[in-house]
């Protein structure tokens, strides 16, 4: 899977899995003097010629990360007591019940969550919940559908999250973006989700506290199958965005090289080789799995794109 | 092959300029009938290299009729493709699903047919190829030319 962290100003980097390495790795978690790994996620990709027999869909690179119980996460202790926090990450939730997936911690002498993100497969949504400043949580504001379709499991969605502590105790926002699950008819004029945990529906138990660490995967709750994560990056500033679907070659663009990539890396999935999987995203219907289906999805979002003269690139608005 | 797309063809090819290197380039070439009803052919001059491309063809102000029905009608064997008209524009992609490439020279991919009094020429505004790796393949330059 991918991490990136830019809260100190550190250089973006793989992880995972690169060319000197042959296989998936969370060596790049931990930082801050947390513990990288907690339970036994797994990092992994969609082929068996590595080392690790498992199979684990990823929407990013080479690598993703599967937990397949509750308690199976990664964490990240870069953050210190940041005022301001945005983070974005990919989640395909197979779980049953209500799994957090999401938590950002205050680091004191007793630590507490921020706030939580949770995907609820009874209600089909994704919660977002402020913390009380003692272990608890209020209401949370969910969203249900993205670009007017349910939402729901198995299938990848791109959660981000913008933190702002503001003044006293109870002064925090978080804003919400949520996009995902595109399949094969969404080529264009696809628009995110977006909800806002207000003020006063965050608690500090100090007005100086801060998010100091984050846990990823499968966090805790409710039972199913597995919570599988990928491509998560943070920052202090400026909203991250999501990925480019279908973007096979990773270059920012979606046009027939990145057509011809992705059949090339089905041919590689079918072969179980790894060197033939790409660096970019190739599930263009962002259900887990990576096939013809989406050679001919991709081929409909690139004549998309050039149909549109410019102004959509992989089927989102050109910036 | 019919005689008049033959010399059509050639001209087009001495257009684009065969003593220089073949680039890669997607060609129009249109042809009136009756009544305003206009016929352009969809070719794909190929320097060896290209596997795949896209681009998209502008009709005139008031074009209407638009017919993609026969857009990928005559790809070579092992490209696949799709087209779709929006407007007055149209957007071909095509790629090699056997990992081949176009053979150098010119490739016919298909015809659309539309209807307009203009005297304008259809505009190719947008293009890209790319090769058998999925790089980008180096570009020459579009042309629509009308045939009288």
């Amino acid at each position: 899977m991918i991490r990136k962290s830019q809260l100190f100003l550190a250089v973006a980097a793989l992880v995972g899995m690169n060319a000197a390495m042959a296989a998936c790795n969370t060596t790049q978690w931990g930082a801050g003097g947390v513990t990288a790994v907690v339970g036994t996620p797994i990092a992994d990709g969609p082929v068996t010629s590595d080392a690790n027999a498992a199979l684990t869909p990823r929407y990013s690179g080479k690598c993703g990360l599967a937990s397949t119980a509750a308690g199976s996460y990664v964490q990240d202790g870069s953050p210190l007591a940041e005022a301001s926090y945005l983070s974005r990450f990919y989640v395909r939730p197979s779980n049953t019940g209500e799994s957090v997936v999401f938590q950002a911690m205050a680091d004191e002498t007793v630590d507490y969550p921020i706030f939580k993100i949770s995907f609820d497969a009874t209600a089909l949504a994704f919660k977002f919940y402020g913390g009380n400043g003692a272990g608890g949580f209020g209401t949370p504001v969910s969203i249900t559908t993205v670009n007017g379709a349910a939402i729901v499991a198995g299938r990848w969605y791109m959660i981000e999250t913008d933190y702002k502590r503001n003044s006293g105790t109870t002064g925090g926002t978080l804003g919400i973006t949520v996009l995902g699950n595109r399949g094969l008819a969404q080529y264009t004029g696809t628009t995110p989700s977006t909800a806002t945990l207000t003020a006063g529906n965050m608690t500090l138990a100090d007005a100086g506290d801060g998010v100091d660490y984050v846990q990823l995967g499968w966090v805790g709750g409710g039972a199913g199958t597995s919570v599988q994560v990928d491509a998560f990056e943070s920052r202090r500033s400026t909203a991250i965005g999501s990925l480019k679907r279908g973007d096979a070659s990773n270059n920012g663009t979606c046009t027939s090289g990145d057509v011809t990539q992705l059949m090339q890396e089905v041919n590689a999935i079918t072969l179980n080789s790894e060197p033939g999987l790409k660096l970019g995203q190739t599930d263009c219907s962002e259900n887990g799995t990576v096939t013809s289906g989406d050679v001919t999805c991709l081929l409909n979002v690139v004549n998309a794109d050039t149909l549109s003269g410019g102004t959509r690139v992989c089927g989102m608005p050109s910036p | 092959m019919n005689i008049k797309y033959a010399v059509g063809a050639a001209l087009l090819i001495a257009a684009v300029g065969v003593s220089a290197k073949i680039e890669n380039a997607p060609l129009g070439m249109e042809v009136e009938a009756k009544g305003g009803s206009k016929i352009m052919s969809l070719d794909f001059q190929s320097s060896g290299d290209a596997a795949s491309f896209t681009f998209r063809v502008v009709f005139p102000e008031g074009a209407k009729r638009i017919d993609t029905s026969a857009c990928l009608s005559e790809l070579p064997k092992g490209f696949i493709g799709v087209c779709k008209a929006e407007g007055r524009a149209v957007a071909v992609t095509v790629v090699n699903s056997e990992g081949g490439v176009f053979p150098a020279g010119l490739n016919r991919v298909g015809k659309l047919s539309y209807v307009s009094n203009s005297k304008s020429v259809p505009v190719i505004d947008t293009f890209e190829a790319s090769d058998r790796n999925g790089e980008v393949a180096p570009m020459g330059s579009a042309k629509v030319q009308q045939l009288d």
